[in-house]
């Protein structure tokens, strides 16, 4: 069947096939800074061949697939290890927030600072227990300790509210990002079932994944049909098939839980991406921060009471509350209860307005240790506070970086298997072009040599 | 391994990323001078400026006291001095009035200087500084003796020296009480003076001795007051000493902790921003693709 117009013919389908590949060349060259594209390869093969008695000819060649260049393995762990990434990145702004509010070192506005100052101006009081600006002067650097004890537990505070926002923004795009799965899953599957490579699609949807694993702890595999399934760590569906279950961010006294269809999961995405990271901020860190700040005002608030009420001030009365609370959230509701500085009670009863043996031992408080300080002093638990806030800070951004590195490295080991090359490319247009213009040629000779057969019949 | 357009440009932006947090933070430590800005930088040193910034904030506090210690214990020593002197010309007047050679008009007169000097006595006695009595003990308000008192003068203080911390656990005691200086067991010097007075204006030589023997006794009490004030203010000095010496101490830690070592960090610095460049440049010429030659 070899004759003249069978050769245009596979001239032509020729022609075809490296169009073909020229439209993969293309694609791969404009999305070569698309996220999550894999090179697409076409898979050339030779077509059948007919018999004849001298032997089989070809007729040509065909495409028999075009196939994504992906590493299944790669992209597998590049979900687990940047869920893990999430996991730091979600719980750094909190930390560094936290450290910031414990600590300044230029500016001389510390709690810690306020605290001497504080225990200062009862010690300058001793040289001159009678004076009514140095008795002012405790009761502004009282008002002041209580002021910066306020802010620190508000700034807390706006942090805890900050991060429900933020769980509550993540929620959201959590659940639009399994939505989205579940619709690339229906639309991968039509493919993936027939065993042909999902292309771009296929891509989108890994993609996804990628973006779900930095914001939320899961698991996820593939079954028969080719979908993708997202689970929790015990099991809650999240995406199954193409369905989609949405994550409900429920305030409750304790912090904010998350609930799949009523179900709560929370301790299943404490682990991982970043919602896990806030979840984590959220129940353990700030609290505990919170907590700390709390004993340490109220301890202060107890302890210069007690001294104080032993003392009798200028008006000879017995020491009155220096500062009142609400026990349970003394930072926040620290306040002097004194606002006459008479009532300032520096001596002890029944000595004359120059004993100052009240304000010395209230001054002697700083020096000592307190049970409920963990047998620590005033300053020594605020310089345990402020290292436990600098070392957690610190653990979670050396994680972040070292998870980063693990990230990228995947990351790179993906690209190198799924990334466009430009030289590639460009080698494989030189190559079709070629093929092309030899394609070309051999219709040109065909026609040719078909023109002459026509010519001897003339 | 095969290079793709993507692992170069994530490689680079990677490196990028690094060298400009390297130099955002060198660029910090250089502008502010301080190494340290958050306690994740180095958490066990934040711990510790933490608490030598208490110390450093208590002992300026001692140091106020200490000035202010300083000007009670001076302005009761030169009061003590006065009174020391004072004491001695009266003992001197008073033996000399009761010598055979002086005539009752001369004792009269010297009576007369012996009112003076209880008068002296009495506002030494009720020295004021920043409006409050030095020699009545704790009652600081209270003047230590009236002006016209009546049938005695009698001491309306405490028997409670001031004292005031200038170093940790280290009391010092910044008066004497008028108790112990005027008014010390038998010898009330003002009253002593009062009769010697009226001891002199009645010739009533006899009398006039025996108080000189209270003089003499009421002068050894103002010696050993000055003696307590003495002590003080030589503690005090020393004191004063040790709190220098310390604050340069721990002015040098908490320096060494927190401030940026500017050599090393501008060093870095000019490195990070060599690396920077450095990779720039190589940014700049990666990408020259086979496209840009072909056509």
């Amino acid at each position: 069947m070899s004759g003249l117009f069978s050769i245009m013919r596979t001239g032509i389908s020729s022609l075809n096939n490296f169009q073909r590949g020229l439209a993969v060349v293309n694609d791969n060259v404009a999305n070569a800074g698309t996220p999550g594209f894999t090179k697409k390869r076409a898979v050339f093969e030779p077509s059948m061949s007919i018999r004849f008695p001298f032997g089989a000819l070809g007729t040509g060649a065909q495409i028999s697939q075009i196939e994504g260049l992906r590493d299944p393995f790669a992209e597998r762990r590049l979900v687990f290890e940047t869920q893990n990434q999430g996991f730091f990145k979600g719980q750094q702004f909190g930390l560094q927030e936290i450290e910031a509010t414990f600590f300044f070192s230029t500016a001389e506005g510390n709690l810690g600072d306020q605290i001497s100052r504080f225990f200062n101006s009862f010690s300058e009081l001793t040289s001159d227990p009678a004076s009514i600006t140095l008795r002012e002067n405790v009761l502004a650097e009282a008002r002041t300790l209580a002021t910066k004890f306020n802010d620190a537990s508000r700034r807390l505070g706006r942090l805890a509210l900050d991060n429900r926002q933020r769980i509550g923004d993540q929620v959201e795009e959590i659940n639009s990002l399994t939505e989205r799965l579940a619709k690339l899953n229906t639309e991968t599957a039509t493919f993936t079932n027939q065993g042909i490579d999902g292309g771009n699609i296929e891509d989108e949807r890994n993609q996804v994944l990628q973006d779900l694993s930095e914001l939320v702890d899961f698991q996820f595999f593939s079954d028969e049909k080719g979908f993708v399934n997202v689970i929790t760590a015990s099991g809650e569906s999240l995406v199954l098939g193409g369905k989609s279950f949405q994550l409900d961010a429920v305030e409750t006294a304790s912090g904010v839980d998350i609930e799949i269809g009523g179900r709560n999961v929370t301790t299943d995405l404490l682990q991982g991406g970043e919602l896990g990271g806030f979840l984590t901020l959220d129940r353990q860190t700030i609290p505990s921060f919170l907590a700390e700040l709390d004993l340490l005002a109220e301890q202060i608030a107890i302890e210069v009471n007690a001294v104080h009420a032993t003392g009798e001030d200028l008006n000879n009365n017995p020491g009155a509350a220096l500062f009142a609370f609400t026990p349970g959230g003394a930072a926040g509701t620290l306040s002097v209860a004194i606002s006459d500085p008479v009532e300032i009670a520096a001596g002890a009863v029944g000595a004359g307005p120059g004993d100052a043996s009240v304000a010395q031992q209230i001054v002697n408080l700083r020096d000592q240790s307190f049970a409920a300080l963990g047998n620590d002093s005033f300053q020594g638990f605020f310089s345990q506070v402020v290292f436990r806030s600098g070392l957690e800070s610190r653990d979670v951004t050396d994680s972040l970086q070292t998870q980063s590195t693990i990230v990228s490295q995947i990351q790179q080991q993906r690209d190198s298997v799924s990334g466009v090359s430009l030289d590639e490319e460009a080698v494989a247009l030189i190559q079709l072009q070629r093929s092309f213009e030899a394609g070309a040629r051999v219709i040109q000779v065909a026609d040719q040599l078909l023109e002459e057969t026509m010519n001897l019949v003339r | 391994m095969r290079i793709s357009d993507a692992l170069l440009f994530n490689d680079l932006t990677d490196n990028l990323d690094r060298i400009n947090r390297d130099l955002a933070r060198r660029n910090r430590e250089v502008a502010s001078g301080k190494r340290l800005h958050e306690p994740s930088q180095d958490p066990s040193a934040s711990a510790r400026v933490v608490r030598i910034r208490d110390e450093v904030a208590q002992i300026n506090q001692y140091e106020r006291n200490l000035q202010r210690s300083r000007v009670l214990l001076g302005s009761s020593d030169e009061a003590l001095n006065s009174l020391r002197n004072i004491l001695d010309s009266a003992v001197t007047r008073t033996s000399f009035a009761i010598s055979a050679i002086v005539d009752q008009g001369q004792r009269d007169i010297i009576a007369g200087e012996i009112d003076q000097i209880r008068e002296q006595v009495l506002r030494l006695a009720n020295t004021v500084v920043d409006g409050q009595f030095i020699f009545s003990g704790t009652q600081t308000d209270a003047q230590p003796f009236q002006v016209n008192p009546g049938p005695a003068f009698v001491y309306q203080g405490d028997t409670q020296r001031l004292q005031v911390e200038i170093a940790k656990g280290r009391q010092i005691e910044t008066s004497v009480t008028g108790d112990e200086v005027f008014a010390a067991a038998g010898t009330d010097l003002l009253n002593s003076l009062v009769t010697l007075a009226g001891a002199l204006r009645a010739g009533n030589l006899d009398a006039a001795q025996a108080q000189i023997t209270n003089l003499s006794d009421a002068g050894r009490d103002v010696d050993q007051a000055r003696v307590v004030i003495g002590q003080s203010l030589r503690s005090l000095e020393a004191t004063q000493a040790e709190h220098d010496r310390t604050l340069v101490a721990l002015t040098e830690e908490i320096s060494s902790l927190e401030d940026a070592d500017f050599v090393e960090a501008i060093s870095s610095l000019g490195s990070a921003e060599g690396r920077l460049q450095a990779a720039l440049q190589v940014a700049a010429r990666q990408r020259t693709s086979l496209f840009d030659l072909i056509g």
